[in-house]
């Protein structure tokens, strides 16, 4: 029988400059200094329980991330919050925690969608442009080729390049303001869209240039599957 | 100003740049009288394993009156982005310009990282020379084993301080505070701060030079200025100040671990090491005073490995009882211990088999040298059947894996001892054989394979050792006995790397440089020279047009010295004298060994003037623990 916990978390401010990895680490750490009781994997090297349900890329802010922690034994989950909130430095922090039941699935295999807010200083008639998409059936962009060395395939940099049709994956783009759009995207295990690739093509229909450092990524929420075919948060 | 996000969207790991780590010090800047900025002269992630930043920034911090905070070399893609919008170095804590501290501390590791401690004065708008510095710059200090050949960076620097943190910088900076509220000029304070023990300045000793070039005086040029600056050092290790709580970066660092320090110094005296010299006495911590730090440690940083740390862990007199008291302790609590330079024993066999990250470590030799007649003569005190017996017995317990580090270059050497190299490496792997077929003989069906990494470092004499007066290796030398060993090594289970033979050159230039080698690398600087100790950043050919355009000549500085030469590191006393130095070299040269200094005191002169024996008392209250 295993005790997991749904951690429901934030990852802002200055934090949004660590990647995946290292956030990982540093949760781990955070659990160890908090004292509760986590468990560990068996075998020759015993590493924490602690997992990330879907890696951020750095620069995003999340305001709703997850992960799981799975205990030795039960524990109250305010204690949870309480604990590890005040281990944790400045833009980590655990908003929410509740049990999981023995038949719920890792998030990481459940999350469908997700809901990013951009910031695009430069943008004009957003309205204009989002709706243009939704209207449309495709939205190709041009992406350069990765190698897998040993089996002869196209390479990185070589300036190759393939085309891609991204529209599929977007469920829901709309303006939240004069220079800000509201994505709703397919994100998880099954069918994974970068954002940034969304944005890329805005900028493209829009005639701007696309300058990744001028746009900030906040992804405010992660979705799972929902009966008739509707997305409900990851936390339900 | 703290960077905005912007700029940290556009360089290679921004973490680097945004502080806020576990344990990082908040002050009220309104509320303290003196602004410490420690300035570690390389990226972030190589400062913050540093132990010594750990330990000078709580140390500095637990003071009311004074801030320490940090900072470190900006790497290239930040640098080109602040001159660009005109940003300058600040604090990683409050994003305060480095101007604005009053004391600019610079830690000199390593000779390599001297022209990002030009790129950190010039992106804070600090002119490179103290002369040209007036009352509304920092005090420029920098301190670190490197300081204990100050000169190269004598024109730069406003004070050395020679020794360990601990000892003096509580005195400086109460000395500093009452002058500044008497309103004392810069250079007045220097004066004052210069009759302190440990404290080096500069501008109060002048060089002049005979007409080959060697220096033919050093003197003092005012009154009540020591004619030498004698190194301080911290008594009693276990009275001394330690962190109870080390910083935790949020990001990967080269070191992810609680490092605790066990003894300085060392009791060897391998005839090539500086650490060996310059940091003498051996004082160790008793083990009590180790495990309560370890354990203030683990429960302020989370860590889930302890690093035991010193020049020679196997010579800590207490080190079986430590490791078994640690072990008991923490092993429960999921915690590592990580053990580098292990003598290889009976005991340590025992702790691969109960310490998982000591079982995966493999093995680690450094004979240094490849043949016994050279070992004798760099004082190396292993011999091929402590190595070979020792590979044995690990092949036995099961490792795999061996490391060997060698030396090139070094005194007196010849063909044979780098044949001995490859020689070496071949009966350690005959060894494996033997230890697997007997292994096979009694049962064990794993396959085996081992991997021998062999590698070899090119010799850079350095200040205060015996070997002080020798020539360097040229470029031409280091490849052509490199290339030399590869040729011997055949198989394909040992693997033989080497270091970049011109690093050395550049290192060697400046660890015996004196106060004429600053242009030069100042010039190097200018022309593009950063992060110079990263291989793939290092650009020898900048270094070389940085000799043509300063005339400064490497063989000068590399070549050998005459016995009698007036060294540019004279007038710094590092505890042992020059008699001793010049015994040991003679030993050398007639392939003679010295014991270890606890069987037997070669009188290196640590103890004198000081009117009680430190060594003594130290080795005795280790023995006491051990009953």
């Amino acid at each position: 029988m295993r005790i997991r916990y749904l951690i429901r978390f934030e990852k802002k401010g200055c934090l949004k400059f660590i990647g995946h990895l290292d956030l990982i680490k540093l949760m781990q750490r955070c659990v160890k200094l908090s004292g509760i009781d986590i468990d560990y994997s068996k075998g020759f090297n015993p590493r924490q329980l602690v997992s990330v349900a879907l890696p951020l890329s750095v620069g995003t802010e999340g305001f709703s991330e997850y992960a799981v922690f799975e205990m030795k034994s039960e524990i109250n989950e305010r204690d949870i919050c309480e604990r590890v909130n005040a281990v944790m430095p400045e833009g980590l922090s655990i908003t929410g925690c509740r049990s999981m039941p023995e038949t719920e699935k890792n998030p990481a295999s459940l999350i469908r969608a997700a809901e990013y807010t951009i910031n695009l200083p430069y943008a004009e008639e957003l309205d204009k442009y989002t709706a243009e998409i939704l209207k449309s059936s495709t939205l190709k962009l041009e992406k350069p080729v990765k190698y897998k060395k040993g089996r002869g395939n196209k390479v990185y940099g070589s300036g190759l390049t393939e085309t891609i049709d991204i529209r599929s994956g977007i469920y829901d783009i709309k303006p939240c303001g004069e220079r800000c759009v509201n994505m709703l995207i397919a994100q998880g295990s099954a069918d994974n869209l970068k954002p940034e690739l969304v944005i890329k093509c805005l900028c493209a229909k829009m005639n701007i240039d696309y300058i990744p450092h001028k746009n900030t990524y906040v992804r405010k929420e992660l979705y799972k599957q929902g009966e008739n075919g509707s997305f409900i948060s990851l936390f339900s | 100003m703290i960077i905005s996000d912007e700029i940290l969207l556009r360089v290679e790991k921004p973490a680097r740049y945004i502080g806020n780590e576990i344990n990082m010090v908040r002050k009220d800047t309104e509320k303290v009288n003196i602004r410490f900025g420690f300035c570690f002269p390389d990226a972030y992630e190589v400062g913050m394993s540093h132990l010594g930043m750990q330990i000078i920034y709580y140390f500095l911090n637990r003071r009311e009156d004074t801030y320490c905070e940090r900072f470190f070399a900006p790497w290239l893609d930040m640098e080109r982005i602040m001159r660009e919008e005109g940003l300058k170095l600040s604090s990683l804590e409050t994003g305060t310009p480095a101007n604005e501290f009053d004391f600019l501390g610079f830690t000199l590791q390593y000779e390599m990282s001297y022209t990002n401690l030009l790129n950190m004065l010039n992106l804070s708008g600090i002119p490179f020379y103290s002369a040209n510095r007036g009352e509304e710059y920092p005090i420029i200090c920098a301190g670190g084993p490197c300081a204990l050949n100050p000169e190269p960076l004598a024109d730069i620097v406003d004070f050395f301080y020679i020794g360990e943190g601990e000892a003096m910088l509580d005195e400086i900076l109460n000395v500093y505070k009452n002058l500044r509220v008497e309103k004392l000029k810069k250079t007045e304070i220097l004066y004052e701060l210069s009759k302190l023990a440990g404290v080096y300045v500069p501008m109060f000793y002048d060089i002049s030079y005979n007409e080959d070039a060697r220096i033919s005086e050093i003197k003092v040029n005012r009154e009540g200025v020591p004619e030498r600056v004698r190194r301080v050092y911290v008594e009693d290790l276990n009275s001394a100040f330690f962190p109870s709580i080390q910083l935790v970066p949020l990001i990967e660092t080269v070191h992810d671990r609680v490092t605790l320090e066990l003894f300085r110094g060392c009791i060897r005296g391998c005839r090539f090491c500086h650490a060996g010299y310059i940091y003498r006495p051996v004082r160790e911590k008793l083990p009590d005073t180790l495990v309560n730090q370890a354990n203030e440690l683990i429960k302020s940083t989370g860590h889930e490995e302890i690093s035991l740390v010193s020049l020679s862990t196997s010579d800590y007199t207490c080190f079986k009882e430590l490791t078994l008291s640690l072990v008991e302790r923490f092993s429960k609590d999921n915690i590592n211990l990580s053990l580098p330079s292990l003598r290889v024993d009976a005991f340590s066999m025992e702790l691969v088999e109960s310490v998982q990250s000591v079982r995966t470590a493999g093995l680690t030799f450094a004979p240094e040298a490849g043949s016994q007649r050279l070992r004798d003569v760099i004082n190396k005190g292993l011999t091929e059947e402590d190595i070979l017996s020792g590979a044995s017995m690990a092949f036995k317990s099961g490792i795999d894996r061996v490391k060997l580090y060698f030396m090139i270059g070094l005194p007196t050497e010849q063909e044979s001892d780098l044949k001995g190299i490859a020689e070496l490496s071949e009966k350690i792997i005959k060894e494996f054989y033997k230890a697997a077929e007997e292994g096979k003989a009694s049962g064990d069906k794993r396959h085996r394979a081992v991997s021998i990494n062999v590698s070899s470092a090119c010799f850079v004499p350095k200040a205060h050792t015996p070997f002080q007066w020798e020539r360097q290796d040229a470029y031409g030398d280091f490849i052509e006995k490199q290339q030399y060993v590869k040729g011997l090594i055949k198989r394909k289970n040992i693997r033989y790397a080497y270091h970049d033979g011109k690093t050395a050159v550049i290192e060697g230039v400046i660890a015996r440089g004196d106060r004429r080698v600053s242009a030069f690398i100042i010039k190097a600087w200018e022309l593009g020279a950063r992060f110079d100790g990263w291989g793939e950043v290092f650009n020898f050919s900048i270094w070389e047009k940085a000799f043509e355009e300063t005339g400064i000549k490497p063989e000068f500085y590399t070549g050998a010295k005459s016995l009698d030469d007036i060294l540019p590191w004279e007038h710094i006393d590092a505890g042992v004298s020059k008699q001793f130095l010049l015994r040991e070299r003679e030993k050398a040269y007639n392939v003679e060994t010295t014991a270890n200094c606890r069987s037997a005191c070669s009188n290196c002169g640590i103890n004198k003037e000081r009117g009680k024996d430190i060594c003594a008392r130290n080795l005795s209250n280790a023995r006491e623990a051990l009953k």
